[in-house]
């Protein structure tokens, strides 16, 4: 009896290990990592900060001049409410995190040491949301949880300051794993969205009626949709769409049209609200799921030598991992 | 450790919405309500009222429009929550503001549009003798 117990622990335990290797075992064409670290740093940049209000006016404008939190001190004594850490920063040691923030916002954009550059940035921004509990914005907070996760990317970029000065790093496929977060990062916002929603006054479109009556939800698209199927129709529909976009993307026959679901949705609702670059910021991250993914053994024969522009799908029939797997899954 | 980062990504929003913490829990407008504010201080003379505008220059530019609407009432979602959250400083903040004060206290009401279901929330502060 304990032996039997003792085989079926361990069989349970490989197929837990086998299950963790499938999801993380694997490469991706790494142009994939530059593309979503450029994106996600220069939304940072123009999210904080009113650089293109020359040339184009976004929402934050209207609040931000110059830098988002800098020289914002209001008259002593303050209200001092911080979201946590139980501490308001003084104006000298906010305004000199705000200009750390933008440094490294622009090291991260160009892509010097990555890691650190995007672990430092995450840090000091979630410092600087946790200071005052009236910055807190869920879009700020996806962006931060989204920088935080270029602390996890591939260090060495082909597109970077770095390869300029040091030479292109070896190989052009780099290791799937830190993308899986990323992928999981993008399900896990519409799946918790689209679960908030699972209620009666949401489905009876009320929350978009106050929000049409303040003239925070209107446009053409809007119109649009509300005359075709009302408010509580365009309600049960977004929460369809939030549900529906993770198992579309997860599933890998069904993900490029997520990918496409997903930003035709963000397009939508960016037209009709304002919702500052969240939109963006969810197009980039479903953009993880665009690129086809290959058997790390690809990768190690890459960088054994092997010749790496060759397409990996004319490699990986023959390059089975061992598991059955030729593509790796979220 | 990978099981562990994929968890650290993927719970969080969850863990919030169960808890019932705005932070992270990408609600998204789900819960429309409409908010008031009452800011009230104690002095020798019994309790005054004080208007949330006659603090908005020691108000940081991101509390301004969350809490000067509120003289009124405004419409909210998740930033209700944080404002509940922080009503003791807000009471805090009225103590400092007057020398004279010995208490304080701001009360926020909040309901869908309904005022039957109203529901209000409290907060106080003894202000230290200076």
């Amino acid at each position: 009896m304990p032996l039997e117990s003792a085989s079926w622990k361990a069989r349970l335990r490989q197929r837990y290990e086998r299950s963790v290797d499938d999801l993380f075992r694997g490469s991706v064409d790494g142009r994939v990592y530059d593309v979503i670290r450029v994106a996600i740093a220069g939304i940072f940049l123009v999210r904080h900060s009113d650089w293109l209000r020359a040339w184009l006016p976004l929402e934050h404008h209207r609040f931000v001049h110059g830098l988002l939190f800098l020289d914002e001190a209001p008259l002593e004594p303050r209200l001092e409410s911080p979201l946590s850490l139980g501490v308001s920063l003084s104006s000298s040691v906010n305004d000199l995190l705000v200009y750390a923030r933008t440094g490294l916002a622009l090291l991260l954009l160009f892509g010097v040491r990555i890691r650190l550059t995007a672990g430092a940035l995450a840090l000091v921004s979630f410092v600087l949301l946790a200071a005052d509990r009236y910055r807190y914005y869920h879009h700020l907070y996806l962006l931060y949880v989204a920088v935080a996760c270029l602390a996890l990317i591939p260090p060495r970029s082909r597109y970077s300051l770095e390869a300029l000065v040091q030479g292109l790093p070896e190989t052009r496929m780099q290791p799937l794993w830190s993308l899986q977060l990323i992928r999981a990062l993008a399900i896990s916002v519409y799946l918790a969205a689209g679960v908030s929603k699972l209620d009666a006054q949401w489905f009876r479109g009320e929350a978009l009626e106050h929000l049409a009556r303040l003239h925070v939800l209107q446009g053409p698209v809007f119109d649009w949709a509300s005359g075709l199927v009302g408010t509580a129709g365009i309600a049960r529909a977004a929460c369809a769409v939030e549900l529906a976009l993770p198992a579309l993307l997860v599933c890998k026959r069904t993900r490029s049209v997520g990918v496409l679901v997903a930003w035709a949705f963000h397009t939508g609702i960016s037209l009709s609200m304002p919702v500052y670059t969240f939109g963006a910021q969810m197009a980039v991250l479903v953009l993880a799921f665009w690129p086809r993914t290959t058997p790390e053994l690809l990768v190690a024969q890459a960088s054994a030598g092997t010749e790496l522009g060759a397409e990996p799908s004319v490699l990986a029939p023959t390059t089975s991992s061992g598991l059955g797997v030729n593509e790796t899954s979220p | 450790v990978l099981c562990l980062l994929l968890a650290f990504v993927v719970l969080p929003p969850f863990v919030a919405q169960a808890t019932g913490t705005v932070v992270g829990s990408y609600t998204m407008f789900n819960r429309l309500e409409r908010y008031h504010i009452e800011l009230y201080k104690l002095t020798r003379g019994g309790e005054e009222r004080v208007s949330v505008r006659s603090v908005a220059s020691h108000l940081s530019p991101q509390a301004k429009p969350i809490l000067l609407p509120a003289d009124g009432y405004s419409v909210g979602a998740d930033q209700i929550d944080l404002t509940i959250a922080g009503l003791p400083d807000l009471a805090r903040l009225l103590c400092k503001l007057d020398p004279k004060a010995t208490a304080a206290r701001v009360t926020l009401t909040r309901d869908p549009f309904d005022p039957s279901e109203g529901v209000v929330r409290e907060a106080s502060a003894t202000c230290e003798a200076r």
